[in-house]
């Protein structure tokens, strides 16, 4: 198996590439997990749950056997230490607030809720809320982050940050027979063409995230399409001149080749059809059809604005993205029509994060995916980036956030998507230029591989064989 | 003064010069774009997350505070945490050395199988048209980035005809000699002709000397000749010379480490040096 | 990491033999061997094709057309397209815009830096040789990598970031020689009488020296050159030389890496580009070096 990305080791909470979620996942497994089709919650570590809105609370049971590779049985222990230890994340730590009480007996877990909360389950199942044993089984964080330990249906045999992680078969799994395989080998071959010349040796049977520039260099039956949901996306910086000038945005949306962005990218990906990542719950479409390319309209915006004759601009993005590095040079191809004067700013991730998270540049082009399945961690994911690093006010997003985690019918939730899919259309300050699936090239030797619209798959569930 | 105290004088020499280097890197480091906080609280922390991490890592001490507290650290033996995995930075080195000590030696090995041969054949008939050959291929040799002669012994030899895995380390000796194969193939070809072609000087002169021709002279057979007196008089140039290939040999290895895909410490670097991760970045 | 600049990219120790004939002796070039000429001819090419790529290309190096990406050979485009739809052979010819100023630059300046340097170091001694040549001793410590990527990331990427890299590395290997010809030439007897017949230093420096000691340079350069447009070449397909859209000989291999088991000539071409012209540099280097070692 081969990975492109590097691991980020195992702090749950500070991991920041999806393919540290699937390793996780398999590790330190959570209560729940997500289907396929990225809108169903399925069973982890508990095989039933109840979740009763009126109470409110949840009640797991566990899997008979459900216990850590060094054999302690998972009990609510675990689970409120695990709380505790998601609580003192960075990132994600108001994801639980919630949560009251963790108590129970035997395979029986209540979590009690301050509040109904529509996305507690999904949180719980995301790979963020891995269950670890109670005080990391007696070692300090740093002797258990290097040796972790978890009830999933592998253990770690050898590991590193940007090396091979070997995963051996958990024998305590519980599960009866699962995993199908004894061993999970991850190399990571940041090199597209030896991946695809192993792959083809049968060296290795699945690549994670196959580049979208390259897929079309596999056989199309080797490669695992999911459902539509990564979403390119390009900003432009309202806080200052000149995309403080809502015209020349709306030029700039109208000028940009969608057709060309995606046939640039390659893969499977089209035009937008908005802001948010398709495929997932009470996602819903803007009112009007997203924008396309028109240059006649765009010459319009562009000769209302204070910009008539032309305007220089700097695009920045990450240079490691093979499909970004592309996109950055249809875009200045396609705005150089009307006059605009695109300066590319290709940085290093790093130094590309520091620029975009203190809106440091006039455009910034990236993507993003959700990893819970439901419409609200896009809004969060958004509101949190000042709308994917435009700079734009983010009071009106927070307010539709937290009408939506009262909201009680899918309609009512489905309205809040279509709002903030119209401001974007609207503002046009944060746009969306291409949406597409997540790849993975899967041997034909294997059965069982099956990955949510993030690109998420289980690792327990794949069998040599088919 | 014997030849110990030479070498401990040029030793202590050494220990100021790595101060003031390991000073550079990290000065340089201070000033570059990318924030290492950002990096280890991840994409959504807050803005008070992100001073918290700051803090705690003691990142908003003066550039030499930290500098002070890293060399306390490093005489003690202890070259710190990645900040983003919490490994010990010692352990990661330890984990990829033996790839790049593995690519090392075998390129090492392949250099002195490739440039001793074609190095005496070409002194021996010099300005024949094995000389030319041997010249010329040395010269397209030099000319060749080491990166896409990797690329093209992948398509060539990994790709059409299966021989051998064109990424990734084994496990065990076999499965490792197979996988190095050809980065070392790599690295060799960048760094032969050089030694090729000082070999072939310093047999040369070797062979135009005095000793040589009395040698003759005095009717020692020529391949004997050859053994005794000349290869062992080029053999000390030829050594110093490999020896300093050795330098280049580890810059070769980071290209090719990430070329071929090899968990070697220049490939870490590379991610470390990405990633901000400050003191992976100095431990190596 | 810790790697000597000389030998971190170029691999050889500087020689410090002297120099049989000085640069200017006449009748020196008629006894250049025919290598010099085939080597500068190929240069020469590479020269002309720079300058004449407006001309020449087909097409517009930076014109994009999505639709038509990774197109085989044809009448149309002789090496076929990138994955944007761009003609390969237009970038090629582009390309070289690009390499050979760097390449050249990349060398010429380190040599200046380091030949003034060295000549200062030799002829004054004392601490001016000792600040020079310790200093010289730590940036050849340095880890040369390290520091280009720290410079890169402190200046940004681009032509100017990967110049001044080279020049602060590469200038130790000239001083070197240069400070050891000097000392050698600062003795001889024409010298020492023009001291005595009270001529100033820097004057000496200029008629005397100079002269002599440039020949070292010269024979030293043109293989620099070929280092300097390999390492280009390397840091592009690292992701640390030129950045995007123009096109560049090491970005070009890196751009068609990928697809190099489909469109094989994408990433191998670009890197013909790179062998031909080392080729023909060093082919000068040698036969320079024949000429003047006699």
């Amino acid at each position: 198996m081969s990975r492109f990305e590097s691991f980020d080791g195992w702090v749950l909470d500070s991991a920041a590439a999806y393919v540290s979620y699937n390793t996780h996942q398999a590790v330190i497994e959570p209560l729940l997990r997500f289907a396929a089709d990225g809108e169903s919650i399925e069973p982890g570590l508990a095989e039933t749950w109840v979740y009763d809105p009126e109470v409110p609370s949840i009640t797991f049971t566990l899997w008979e056997g459900a216990a850590f590779s060094n054999g302690d049985p998972v009990t609510a222990e675990d689970v409120e230490f695990s709380l505790g230890v998601w609580n003192e994340g960075v990132n994600f730590a108001g994801s639980w607030d919630s949560i009251v009480s963790v108590t129970g007996e035997g395979r029986e877990i209540v979590v009690e809720l301050a509040y109904a909360d529509n996305t507690i389950l999904p949180v719980l199942a995301s790979s963020i809320s891995g269950i670890h044993p109670k005080d990391f089984a007696g070692m300090t964080a740093d002797e258990y982050y290097n040796n972790p330990i978890g009830a999933g249906a592998f253990t770690v045999d050898e590991w590193s940050i940007g090396g091979r992680i070997v995963l051996e078969k958990n024998p305590n799994y519980h599960r009866e027979g699962r995993p199908y395989v004894d061993e999970v080998v991850l190399e990571v071959i940041t090199d597209l063409a030896e991946n695809q010349i192993l792959f083809e040796a049968g060296d290795i049977q699945i690549i994670e995230y196959i580049a979208p520039t390259v897929t079309s260099q596999y056989d199309p039956v080797d490669i695992y399409v999911a459902p539509i949901h990564s979403l390119e996306h390009l900003a432009m910086n309202v806080l200052r001149p000149p995309f403080d000038d809502q015209n020349l945005r709306k030029a700039v949306a109208y000028a940009v080749d969608y057709d060309a962005v995606s046939a640039g990218l390659g893969g499977h990906y089209g035009p937008p059809s908005g802001v948010l990542s398709p495929n997932i719950w009470n996602w819903a479409p803007p009112t009007e059809p997203y924008f396309r390319r028109d240059l006649d309209m765009a010459r319009d915006f562009l000769a209302q604005s204070a910009y008539p004759d032309g305007v220089e601009a700097e695009l920045i993005f990450d240079s490691g993205n093979a499909g970004d590095v592309l996109i950055a040079q249809v875009l200045q191809a396609n705005l150089a029509e009307i006059g605009i004067t695109v300066t590319l700013g290709p940085l290093e991730t790093g130094a590309f994060l520091d620029r975009a998270f203190t809106v440091d540049a006039d455009m910034t082009i990236w993507n993003y995916g959700a990893i819970s399945p439901t419409i609200s961690d896009p809004f969060i994911w958004i509101a949190a980036t000042e709308w994917l690093f435009s700079g734009w006010e983010t009071d009106t997003l927070w307010g539709l956030y937290f009408v939506f985690a009262e909201a009680t019918t899918d309609e009512e939730m489905q309205a809040l998507s279509t709002e903030v899919q119209d401001l974007s259309f609207t503002e046009a300050h944060a746009i969306g230029i291409a949406e597409g699936s997540y790849t993975h090239a899967v041997s034909q030797d294997l059965t069982g591989f099956e990955s949510a619209p993030w690109g998420l798959y289980y690792s327990d569930t794949i069998a040599l064989g088919g | 003064m014997g030849r110990f105290g030479f070498v401990a004088k040029r030793l202590l020499q050494v220990i100021p010069m790595l101060f003031g280097i390991v000073l550079v890197v990290f000065m340089v480091l201070q000033v570059t774009p990318g924030d290492p906080a950002r990096q280890i609280a991840g994409l959504r922390a807050s803005e008070e997350d992100l001073e918290e991490v700051r803090e705690s890592l003691g990142l908003n001490d003066s550039v030499l505070e930290q500098y002070g507290r890293y060399v306390g650290n490093v005489v003690q033996g202890d070259l710190g945490f990645s900040y983003k995995s919490r490994k010990p930075v010692a352990s990661i080195i330890g984990d990829r050395i033996g790839v790049t000590i593995w690519l090392m030696g075998a390129g090492l090995l392949l250099v002195v199988l490739i440039s001793v041969p074609l190095g005496v054949i070409s002194a021996l008939r010099k300005d024949r048209p094995i000389d030319h050959i041997i010249r010329g291929l040395g010269l397209v040799g030099m000319s060749m980035p080491a990166f896409w002669t990797g690329v093209i012994l992948l398509l060539l030899v990994a790709n059409t005809t299966g021989w051998f895995p064109s990424g990734g380390f084994g496990e065990t000796f076999g499965e490792k000699a197979h996988h190095i194969f050809l980065p070392a193939l790599t690295l060799a070809i960048a760094s032969s002709p050089f030694i090729i072609r000082g070999l072939r000087a310093e047999m040369i002169s070797v062979l135009e000397s005095d000793y040589i021709s009395t040698g003759r002279s005095i009717g020692v057979a020529g391949s004997r000749l050859v053994r005794r007196f000349v290869l062992r008089n080029a053999a000390g140039p030829g050594i110093t010379l490999i020896a300093i290939e050795a330098g280049f040999l580890l810059f070769g290895a980071v290209v090719i480490e990430t070329t071929f895909a090899l968990p070697g410490l220049g490939q870490g670097l590379v991610i470390a040096a990405r990633g901000r991760d400050l003191p992976s970045v100095q431990g190596k | 990491m810790t790697t000597p600049p000389s030998a971190a990219y170029e691999g050889v120790p500087p020689t410090i033999e002297p120099l049989e004939v000085p640069i200017g002796e006449r009748g020196l070039w008629r006894r250049m061997p025919k290598k010099v000429w085939v080597g500068v001819g190929i240069v020469a090419t590479y020269v002309l094709v720079a300058l004449l790529a407006p001309v020449i290309a087909p097409y517009d190096p930076l014109m994009i057309d999505p639709a038509n990406s990774l197109a085989s050979p044809s009448a149309d485009h002789l090496l076929g397209t990138d994955q944007l739809g761009r003609d390969i052979f237009s970038r090629l010819l582009y390309a070289a815009r690009v390499d050979l100023p760097i390449g050249f630059l990349g060398a010429f300046l380190p040599a200046i830096a380091g030949t003034i340097l060295g000549a200062l170091a030799g002829f004054y001694g004392r601490w001016v040789d000792t600040v020079i040549m310790r200093t010289a001793d730590v940036v050849q410590a340095f880890p040369a990598y390290i520091l280009v990527i720290v410079l890169v990331f402190a200046l940004g990427q681009g032509a100017r970031s990967i110049i001044i890299a080279f020049t602060v590395l590469a200038w130790v290997v000239y001083a070197r020689i240069i400070r050891g010809e000097v000392l050698r030439v600062r003795d001889l007897d024409y010298v020492h009488a023009a001291r005595v017949a009270g001529l100033r230093n820097l004057r000496i420096l200029r008629v005397h020296v100079f002269p002599n000691v440039i020949s070292q340079t010269i024979v030293y350069l043109p293989s620099d050159i070929v280092f300097a447009t390999l390492a280009l070449a390397s840091f592009s397909f690292l992701g640390l030389g030129i950045p995007p859209p123009t096109a560049e000989w090491g970005a070009m291999i890196a751009d068609g890496q990928p697809f190099i088991t489909t469109n094989w000539w994408f990433a191998t071409v670009p890197g013909l580009a790179i062998v031909g012209l080392g080729l023909g540099l060093s082919l000068i280097a040698e036969g320079f070096e024949e000429a003047l070692r006699g």
